[in-house]
């Protein structure tokens, strides 16, 4: 019996050892969301975010569609994500950038499409999942 | 598990184990896989709540903010309702820039409370300024996280549950069955005490395990079966072995006998197992039983040859040696004790150790049974050694009967002489022949040194009366010396010392008692010196003949030389021949001598043939038949048959004594001389018992008259006329059978004429010459004449006899 409780403590222990801490309150998760849903809301015009085609010389517009629960966190600043909609109907994923101020959490840069600098901070381990 | 026994072992402690390894590592395992599903699930909720609150609430404010100026309360109160439809949100409060409610939900109801922890701030943007408060609550993911617990602990439970019983079964079914009937396959091999099989072989690594156990009982039955037929046979010989073997604990005791011990003693196995050793042997040597025995215990090497004696059951006492092989292991258990039956070895030795000891003429103890007597004296104490003396004891003329009456008369008187010498000791003295006519008598317990002259003279006495040998009278006297063990520690000094003083008896008349005494170390050291002598001169050829001449007594030419033994030591010049031949008689080198003499004889006749054969002179040479080995005188006759010439050139002189012993040994020898042409004189005439009779029957050729006869002949005595009578008689009978005579020893000229004139032949003496050698004789030989003779100085001048 002893032997068994030893071998249980000794893999508890191991197991244990092995658990990540949990990185982000849950206040802060909410009020991120709800800062970022506040600045797609603010930049909305009639219901969508309109995205600067520069190459094109016209803007998209480009509708809400569904906000990511998952948020990054690079240094001191956090990635968001949330899926957008053209006017075909295709999905367009925007990344948020955010950082934080006295007020609340502020959208300090936004991208649509593809995002292949945040691609690479990603693989450089620059941004982490904070949840 | 259950073996045969009924016991319960083995595999079920092996599961037990096993299961205490497992079941902690499937627990933790299956806890922590479960924990982390449940921490991926429960984030995820809490991920898509937050993001829920969050999206709603901020839309809510958006709404609120996006309302027509004048709004009113209720507007508002009805966009934050739709907040309450979301049941992680609790209450709203809507709160203007000067800090009143502007609106809540549940209406009018709104918040009790705002604090920090769970409440979501949001401003609101123009034209309403101010902040939306949400509070709302993570309950639901509570609930989500206590029911995501209870599953994973049911989950686990019957995880748990069921990877037990799977394990049971499992190992039960794989591990245990063939364990068991391992077990029990051991358990009765154990039990039988013969190899058990197990007969079921998985195919696993058990499977293996017991086809290797199945071979190793299928090796272990065969080498039991050759151990069982090994140990048969060696039982077999053990018991059927004629040899007398046993093993014996380290106590001592008999652990087995072999068969035959039992067949030889007569005990039987119960009789001995477990019986001391001491029962059945005792050590013969000095050694206690007890110090062999631990001897025997302590042996790592083999031992050989320890003496013990055997008890039988009917009493008697076997000789036999011991050998002792030790235990393989060394841990002195059982050593294998051998012993050999020596009793008949030792009946044979003694049979032939009282052989060796006993003269087999007189049944007395010959030289050797004396020796042992000496050494057990010189072994014993003091005072019996000075109590004791030893008498050397030689018959007088034994010799002379013993040639004379022949041997089986001699070999009579020996035994005759033995049993009075034999009743003149008591039974605690100690007789032995030495050989020949030699016997020691050692006397012991003697009150006085004196005691030994009583015996000496007893014996004496008792050889005063003559031997009744085959109808004749032997008279034998004994010269006897007598040494004290006082004289010397040494046996064999012993008897050299009262054979001296035996010497001086002999010197001193013969049939009496002498002592020893130092001086006669002297004589004792010049015989050794004498022998040592001959043995050199035998050895370097230093012995030599120096001629002297013998001549006619008419002609006055020589016609013969005697040779006459030299020897030419080469430190101390020529030895008298007299001394050398005694002493060369007394030590045993005359064989040696006569053997080179006939040589000799034969290699200066033959070399020098012109001055003898050629020269019609002859080469006479001393010869006693007695002292010539077979060997010798065989190739001495070879030589002469093979030469004839130098065969009757050559004399062999052979003195009366010799030749009136009637030997048939010697009258062969004799015969076959003259066979071979050489001739034979009869030597020292009339110094013996012979008489002028005896010459017609005498096989020789010449005579010659001892000196003692022609010594003096010519002066007016009595004594000279007898003897001039006698050799005139001699002469006349030498005439009518044919022979010559040779007077010795004519030193003067009338003597040779007076000779000369009665008919005697030839001559010898110094007034013809001493001996001389070879060299110088030779031309003697071949130019001697009356004119020689007449040349010298003190010889009268001879008449030529006038044919």
């Amino acid at each position: 019996m002893k032997q068994f409780i030893r071998n249980i403590a000794v893999a508890s222990s191991l197991l244990l050892a092995t658990v990540p801490a949990q990185a982000l309150e849950s206040q802060e998760l909410v009020a991120l969301q709800a800062a970022m849903q506040s600045h797609i809301d603010a930049v909305s015009v009639d219901g969508a975010v309109l995205n600067f085609v520069a190459a094109e010389g016209r803007a998209e517009p480009l509708y809400p569609s569904k906000a990511h629960p998952k948020i990054m966190t690079m240094g001191i600043h956090f990635v968001m994500c949330a899926d957008f909609v053209d006017a075909n109907g295709n999905s367009v994923m925007a990344n948020f950038y955010m950082a934080k101020n006295e007020a609340g959490y502020v959208v300090y840069h936004t991208t649509f499409g593809p995002d292949a600098a945040l691609d690479a901070m990603m693989k450089d381990g620059k941004v982490a999942m904070a949840n | 598990m259950k073996l045969l026994s009924g016991k319960t072992i083995g595999s079920f402690r092996l599961m037990r184990r096993f299961l205490t390894l497992l079941l902690p590592a499937f627990i933790i395992v299956s806890t922590a896989g479960l924990y982390g599903v449940q921490k991926i699930a429960v984030g995820d909720e809490r991920n898509s709540l937050v993001a829920r609150v969050g999206n709603i609430a901020a839309r809510s404010a958006s709404a609120i903010s996006k309302l027509p100026k004048g709004s009113t309360q209720v507007n508002q109160e009805s966009i934050l309702a739709l907040l309450l439809s979301d049941p992680a949100i609790d209450c709203a409060i809507m709160i203007d820039e000067k800090g009143n409610n502007v609106a809540s939900a549940p209406a009018r109801v709104g918040c009790r409370e705002i604090t920090k922890v769970e409440t979501l701030e949001i401003p609101l943007s123009k034209p309403l300024l101010g902040v939306l408060y949400v509070k709302y609550n993570l309950a639901e993911l509570q609930a989500r996280s206590t029911f995501f617990s209870v599953l994973n602990f049911i989950a686990l439970v019957i995880g748990l549950v069921a990877a037990t019983a799977a394990s049971w079964f499992s190992f039960r079914r794989i591990v245990g069955k063939p364990v068991t009937a391992l077990l029990n396959a051991i358990q009765l091999t154990q039990e039988v005490g013969k190899p058990i099989r197990v007969a079921n072989t998985p195919d696993d690594e058990l499977g293996t395990v017991i086809c290797a156990f199945n071979k190793m009982q299928s090796r272990i039955e065969d080498q039991t079966q050759r151990n069982a037929e090994a140990l048969r046979r060696l039982e077999h010989v053990y018991n059927e072995t004629p040899a007398l073997m046993f093993s014996m604990d380290h106590k001592g005791h008999i652990q087995t006998a072999s068969g035959h011990w039992l067949e030889t003693t007569g005990f039987s196995r119960e009789d001995m197992v477990g019986e001391p050793l001491s029962k059945f042997l005792s050590p013969t040597n000095s050694t206690s039983l007890l110090d062999m025995q631990r001897q025997i215990m302590a042996c790592i090497e083999p031992l050989r040859d320890l003496p013990f004696l055997l008890r039988c059951k009917n009493g008697e006492f076997l000789d036999v040696l011991m050998a002792v092989v030790p235990d393989l292991d060394n841990d002195q258990t059982a050593n294998l004790c051998v012993l050999s039956d020596i009793s008949g070895l030792k009946a044979a030795q003694n049979k032939l150790r009282n052989q060796a000891i006993t003269d087999h003429l007189t049944g007395l103890p010959n030289r050797q049974g004396l020796f042992e007597t000496l050494n057990d004296l010189r072994d014993s104490c003091p005072e019996t050694k000075a109590q004791s003396a030893l008498l050397f004891i030689d018959l007088d003329n034994f010799k002379i009967i013993n040639d004379t009456m022949g041997h089986d008369v001699g070999d009579q008187l020996l035994k005759a002489a033995s049993k009075r010498l034999q009743n003149c000791i008591s039974s605690k003295d100690f007789l032995a022949r030495l050989g020949g006519d030699e016997f020691a008598i050692v006397l012991c317990g003697l009150r006085q040194a004196q005691d030994a002259e009583v015996v000496a003279n007893r014996i004496v006495a008792a050889f005063a009366n003559p031997f009744r040998l085959g109808g004749q009278l032997a008279n034998v006297g004994t010269s006897i010396g007598i040494a004290q063990f006082s004289d010397s520690e040494n046996s064999d000094d012993i008897l050299r010392l009262a054979d001296l003083a035996m010497y001086k008896s002999k010197q001193s008349g013969k049939n009496c008692v002498s002592h020893y005494s130092n001086d006669l170390t002297a004589k004792v050291l010049k015989r050794d010196l004498t022998i040592r002598r001959i043995r050199d001169a035998l050895a370097q050829n230093h012995f030599t003949f120096h001629l002297q001449p013998i001549v006619d007594l008419s002609s006055m030419k020589a016609v013969g030389a005697e040779a006459l033994l030299r020897l030419n030591c080469p430190n101390d010049g020529l030895m008298a021949p007299s001394d050398i031949i005694k002493t060369a008689e007394e030590c045993g080198l005359i064989d040696q001598i006569t053997a080179w003499t006939l040589a000799e004889a034969y290699a200066v006749a033959n070399s020098d043939r012109q001055i003898f054969s050629d020269s019609g002179r002859y080469l006479a040479v001393n010869l006693s038949p007695k002292n010539v080995t077979p060997s010798a005188l065989q190739e001495m006759l070879e030589r002469l048959r093979g030469n004839p010439v130098v065969a009757k050139s050559l004399v062999f002189e052979i003195t009366e004594t010799a030749l009136l012993s009637n030997s048939d040994e010697i009258n062969k020898v004799i015969q076959s001389i003259r066979e071979t042409g050489a001739r034979v004189a009869l030597d020292d005439f009339g110094t013996g018992y012979s008489s002028l009779g005896h010459l017609r029957r005498l096989p020789v050729d010449i005579i010659k008259i001892d000196r003692s006869f022609v010594n003096d002949l010519t002066e007016n005595s009595d004594d000279a006329l007898r003897r001039r009578a006698l050799i005139k008689a001699t002469a006349a009978m030498a005439l009518d059978l044919n022979m010559k005579i040779v007077a010795e020893g004519i030193e003067d000229l009338a003597s040779a004429e007076f000779l000369r004139d009665i008919g005697i032949s030839y001559g010898q003496g110094y007034l013809f010459s001493t001996a001389q050698p070879l060299s110088i004789m030779g031309p003697w030989l071949q130019n001697f004449g009356a004119s020689q003779l007449l040349k010298s100085s003190k010889v009268v001048p001879l008449k030529l006899a006038k044919n």
